[in-house]
Formats: structure tokens, sequence, C-alpha cells
């Protein structure tokens, strides 16, 4: 098994919402990330799926110590990063980069690429001279594709398109060499034509330098493009983690099927049969106790799932589901009961 | 029956550094009850062209030629003044657009008034055009509200009540409040959830089994082409590439762009295979390449594609390419 760079363990992250000054009641709190656990490994990508407000951000924030977790532990390389101060802190931020989704706001339009770049390098104390951190920059970016690297590191952001800044976004990362990067939908801005080649390019930096990512995206097709594994989100948990070939062709969760089979294909003449799911993602705002997706699921079952909440557990090699009943619904022993659409 | 038919149609945008060529020598036709996707990246001239038809083009935008042409009448005699800009309020052309022509706006999001009530907006756009009383044109929107899946009591909350997949629901309930005979959707589900997407997309597809209206779907996204839409036609540059049956389309495509772009798409199905990408980017158009605006990004461009423009030509019944070497690259890959 490949070294463990990362380990999570139940963290949370809890916001509460301010309610004014002169109200005494309790404040409305919202469980962004409430409990997750996994590991991340040398050399793997994990890809953090989920729709709109299921805390896959805020789960690559809290990894990265951008926000403190409310609870739990984060572990990198055996250490607590939420205890880390002062050398050891800055140590940390230097084994870790993230990438954003907006390469135009990710990059300051006033600095140019040279300073982008070099920047990571003097705040981190890398590269004894000017030469020397040129010639890192160059690198730098050659490694991200923009070659030569002489032409693009006196230009500016607004000169170039956006692949091409998020191939900066990317240089600036490797530059310092971390031992894992984040990555935050780091291609959902993109035009198609560009998106591929980023992609790409991730896979052989990961490749080439054994860097473990974590992958988060809305896309599961990009998730299953990118992975070795894949961690579906909903509500602040993880419902269904396993090997990314395993959750596309095999989904058991019937939050996953129902996302999955959502997913449009591009094939004309493909059959499109959709698992159903109930109403829409209910306001993370004080959540009833019991599964999260409780609400929309054609499954549920009165007794069980309003009133505990199910844990991961191991249903394939590897492959872990939170659901009470997934045994039973794989089975085909538990029916789906409530109003289904008409399809088209 | 042909229901709208665009011909040749050329726009082009004055700015500071000189002419965009947003647009240029497009031909489109779409008939009755039929899905026509529209597949570009940005700046490829497919929002352009959807606001040429429903005349909601930019000042600075100038037709330099084309037709469009709606059940017979030609909407830019109409509308066009001397120099090639569109008269967006000549009356006509207002009472042909929502009531006849309607539109569902790519920012949903923000395309309804936040002060006002959802349902009001919509009552409003009712009753501008038809000679309404404000409780009929109410019982109209319940049922549009039904429609669409919204519940009734949500008429009268604000549009920062409602969810993101909601507003674009009453988006969709707005366009289709007069009951018209094209909607143009701009990027409808672009900004949604997966789930709530494909939702969205299969309510397209109920209304168009149940009204028999028509429909431009503009889109970014193949698979979202290949799950409505009967025809299609991918743009490039301000250019058409290549149209035809989706299904046409989709199996045997004989231009390089819809090449790259089919095999730059991650898919959930299949075998994972490596995604091409295409080099480059797209050009400015402003300064057009000569020839083939494609060819600087072509794995297979020659001589011939850096002088001449290639010529729509139909390499099967009812489809279209423009590429010098479409033959060879038609069918055989």
């Amino acid at each position: 098994m490949a070294e463990v760079i990362l380990k999570v363990e139940n963290m949370k992250k809890y916001y509460e919402l301010s309610r004014g000054l002169l109200s005494f009641k309790k404040p409305d709190v919202v469980k962004a990330v409430d409990g997750i656990s996994f590991e991340l490994h040398e050399g793997e990508i994990i890809g953090l799926v989920g729709e709109t407000g299921c805390g896959k951000t805020t789960t690559g924030r809290v990894v990265v110590r951008l926000e403190m977790p409310t609870g739990g532990n984060v572990m990198f390389k055996g250490k607590d990063i939420t205890k880390l101060e002062g050398d050891e802190l800055r140590e940390f931020r230097k084994s870790v980069q993230m990438i954003f989704q907006d390469p135009y706001e990710s990059l300051n339009p006033r600095f140019t690429i040279f300073k982008t770049l070099t920047e990571p390098l003097i705040v981190n104390g890398i590269g004894e001279t000017y030469e020397e951190r040129v010639d890192l920059a160059i690198k730098a970016l050659e490694e991200a594709g923009l070659k030569p690297g002489e032409e693009y590191i006196g230009r500016y952001p607004h000169e170039l398109s956006g692949g091409q800044r998020q191939r900066v976004a990317i240089a600036r990362a490797l530059i310092i060499n971390p031992k894992f990067i984040v990555a935050d939908e780091p291609v959902s801005m993109l035009d198609v034509s560009i998106r591929s080649g980023v992609l790409n390019l991730m896979l052989d930096l990961k490749e080439k330098y054994n860097l473990p990512i974590i992958f988060i995206t809305h896309d599961i097709a990009v998730a299953r493009y990118m992975s070795d594994r894949i961690l579906v989100m909903y509500l602040g948990k993880v419902v269904e983690e396993g090997p990314t070939e395993s959750i596309i062709f095999d989904p058991l969760h019937p939050y996953t099927r129902a996302l999955l089979s959502a997913v449009p294909v591009p094939d004309p003449e493909r059959k499109h049969e959709r698992i159903p799911i109930k109403g829409d993602i209910p306001s993370p705002i004080n959540l009833p106790p019991g599964c999260r997706f409780a609400s929309r699921c054609v499954y549920f079952q009165k007794g069980v799932c309003d009133v505990k909440d199910p844990e991961l557990r191991e249903i394939k090699k590897g492959h872990f589901v939170a659901c009470h009943f997934v045994e039973k619904i794989l089975s085909g022993e538990l029916k789906p009961t409530g109003e289904v659409k008409a399809q088209a | 029956m042909v229901l709208l038919s665009v011909q040749d149609l050329t726009i082009h945008y004055k700015v500071a550094s000189g002419w965009v060529r947003a647009v240029e020598n497009v031909s489109i036709d779409v008939d009755t009850k039929e899905t026509l996707g529209l597949v570009g990246e940005s700046g490829s001239g497919k929002t352009t062209l959807a606001y040429a038809i429903t005349q909601l083009l930019p000042k600075n935008a100038y037709v330099k030629g084309g037709k469009i042409i709606y059940q017979g009448k030609d909407l830019l005699k109409l509308s066009m003044k001397d120099d090639g800009t569109l008269d967006i309020f000549n009356e006509e052309i207002r009472k042909i657009r929502w009531k006849d022509i309607s539109m569902i706006f790519q920012a949903a999001l923000n395309a309804f008034n936040p002060v006002y009530k959802v349902g009001d907006q919509i009552i409003e756009a009712i009753m501008a055009h038809k000679d309404i009383k404000y409780e009929d044109a109410r019982k109209e929107v319940e049922r549009l509200y039904e429609f669409v899946g919204i519940p009734k009591d949500r008429i009268d909350n604000y549009p920062h009540e409602y969810s993101g997949g909601m507003k674009q629901r009453a988006m969709i309930a707005m366009a289709l409040a007069l009951s018209p005979r094209l909607v143009l959707a701009d990027e409808p589900t672009t900004a949604l959830d997966v789930i709530t997407q494909d939702r969205i997309l299969l309510e397209i597809q109920n209304l168009q089994k149940e009204t028999g209206i028509s429909m431009i779907l503009i889109t970014h996204d193949v698979s979202v082409v290949a799950e409505v839409s009967n025809k299609v036609a991918v743009m490039y540059a301000g250019k058409i590439v290549e149209k035809g049956s989706t299904v046409e389309v989709f199996k045997h495509y004989a231009h390089p762009y819809t090449e790259g772009l089919m095999a730059s798409f991650p898919t959930i199905v299949g075998e994972k295979r490596r995604l091409a990408s295409i080099p480059g980017s797209p050009p400015d158009l402003v300064n057009p390449p000569k020839g083939c605006r494609f060819h600087p990004r072509c794995p297979y461009a020659k001589d011939i594609c850096m002088e001449q423009e290639p010529p729509l030509i139909e390499i099967s019944p009812g489809h279209f390419t423009a590429c010098h070497f479409a033959r060879e690259l038609y069918g055989g890959k």
C-alpha cells in the first residue's frame, strides 16, 4: 500500500449564522461538513463529487488549512494540521497547494506571470538568486505546457486565454514542489476544447511526480476521467466511496444511482433510464436527525431512516456505502415508493 | 414544414479595434415540432445568432447580409435600419417577439426583477400582449406553474425565495406564457446541478411532445444536445462547420472540429480512454485566419486550407460539412 499523505478523521466544519445583535435565540447552524473521513495516498487522485452545497469545497479548504475545522482531525504525515504553529505551519503551507476554479480571478491582474510564479518562491525561501528563480519559473511554465517559458514570463494575465491562465495557476502550484494538491473545479470555467488539455496535463504531472491530488468537481464524467477513487458527498456527509469504475458502473447508494442516471451522455441513440429521486436538496440549516437523504429517498423507511444516521459500511471490496437498506434495495426486496414522475 | 429559416446571415460587431465577425454566412432551418441543437464554444457566435432571431442584439451589432424568414416574412426587412442596425422597438417585431418567438435566457438566476413577485412578472408579460383580465392571466400562470412543476403557492414569492432550478422553471413558464411557436433556449441548464438539469431537460422534452413547439437549444455541451435535439448545427468562429440530424452527425461526423469536440468529452459510459484536446485556442474574430477558420488548430490542415475557405457541402442526405477533406473524414476514422 502506498504511503498515506493525508488522513482525515471525522472532520466537521459548522458555520453559525448570525442572528442580529439583540437576538437571544441560539444561532442557526449550517453543518457544511459533518464528520467525514478519508485517506489520501501517495500518487493517487481522489475525486470529491457532489452537488452545490454538499460540502466538497469546504472539505478542500479545511484540508489545506484555509479554514479551521469545528471538530475531528486532519493528519498530514502523522501531524495534526490544526495544531501546527510557527515554523511547522510554514513548512505545511509549503507542502500543499491549491488550484482554484476561476483562472480569471485567481491570478493577480497587476502581476506579471514572472511575479506570480516567483512570489511563492520568495515567501518560502526557495531559490537563492534571481537567476535561479527565473530558471525555476521557466521550468514550471514549460512543465505546465506553456512552451517556451521565456515567451510567457513577461506577460500579464489579461494577455492569456483561460486555458493558459489555468496552466499558469498549475505552474504556480507546482513550483514549490508540494506534497499534495487540492484542485477545486479547475476546468469548469474552461471551454470544452481547452478543458481536456488541462485535465491531461494534471494526469501527466501526477504520473511524473507521483503527486496526490484531491480533485473537487460537480461533473461526474470529469471525476471518472481523473480519479482513482471517488467520494460522493451529500449535505456534508460521504454517502458512498469506492474505486472509480466500481462507483460508475455499480453505484449502490440510492443518491449515487439517481445522480449517475441523471448525467447526460453524448449518444443520441441511448435510451435514458432514470432512477427516481424526490424533490430538491433541502436547506442545510438545522437538518433533522437520521439519514440526510431521507427526504428525497424513494426507499425511505419510517422509524429507521428518520432516526438513525447510517454509517459507511464496506459492501464490496473497498466500496463503502452509508445506507441502512442497501442490501435490500439491491436484492429488490425493497421497492421504491412515492410519486415517480413520467419519463420522456 | 419549415417554421424559421435563417439564410446567409452575417452579423458584425463594431469595436474599437475594428469589426468582430461574429456570425458569417450562417444558414439554418427549423421545422415545426423540431429541436435544433446549436453547439459551440464561447465566442463561436451561437448566442449572437439567437439574439439576431429575437432581434435583441446590442447597439454595436450590424447586420451585413442575409435573411431571417419566419412564416414567410423576413424579420430583418421589418426592423433593419439603413446602416444595418436593428430597431429593437419596432412594433411588428414586438408583436412577434415573445408571442411567436420567445427565449429562455442563460442567466435565469438574474433574469427576474428582484423587487417584483415572480408570478406578477409573468402576468405582466401576458397582459402586455393579450387583452386579458388580471384574474384570467393569473389563472394562466397557475396552469403554467403546474405544467413546469412549481407549486402554485409560489406564485407570490420573490425571486430570491426560489432555488436555482425553480427560477429556471419559472423562466420556462414565462417563455411559454403566450404559447409561442418557437422557443430559443440559451444554455438553459448550464448553471444547474446534474439532477436539476436532467429534470429540466425532461420537462423540455415533455413540453415539446405536448405542445408541438419548435426549439433552438444553444449549448456548449454535446451530451445535452444528444439528449434532447433531433438536429444539430456545430458552430466554430462564427461559422457553421457541420450540421445534420443529431444521430448522423454524432455517428458520422466529417469535420475535424466536430471530431475534436467529441473526442474531448469525458463520459460515464464505455471504456475509459485518453481524451484528445484541440491545440491552441479559438481565433480573434477581428482578424480571423485566412481560408478555413479552423486551420491553425486542425490536425489535417494542408495548404489549400490556408488559402481557400471550404464550402458547406452535402456529404450525405441532409448532412452538411465545411471541410476540404470531408469526404476522406466521412465514415472512416
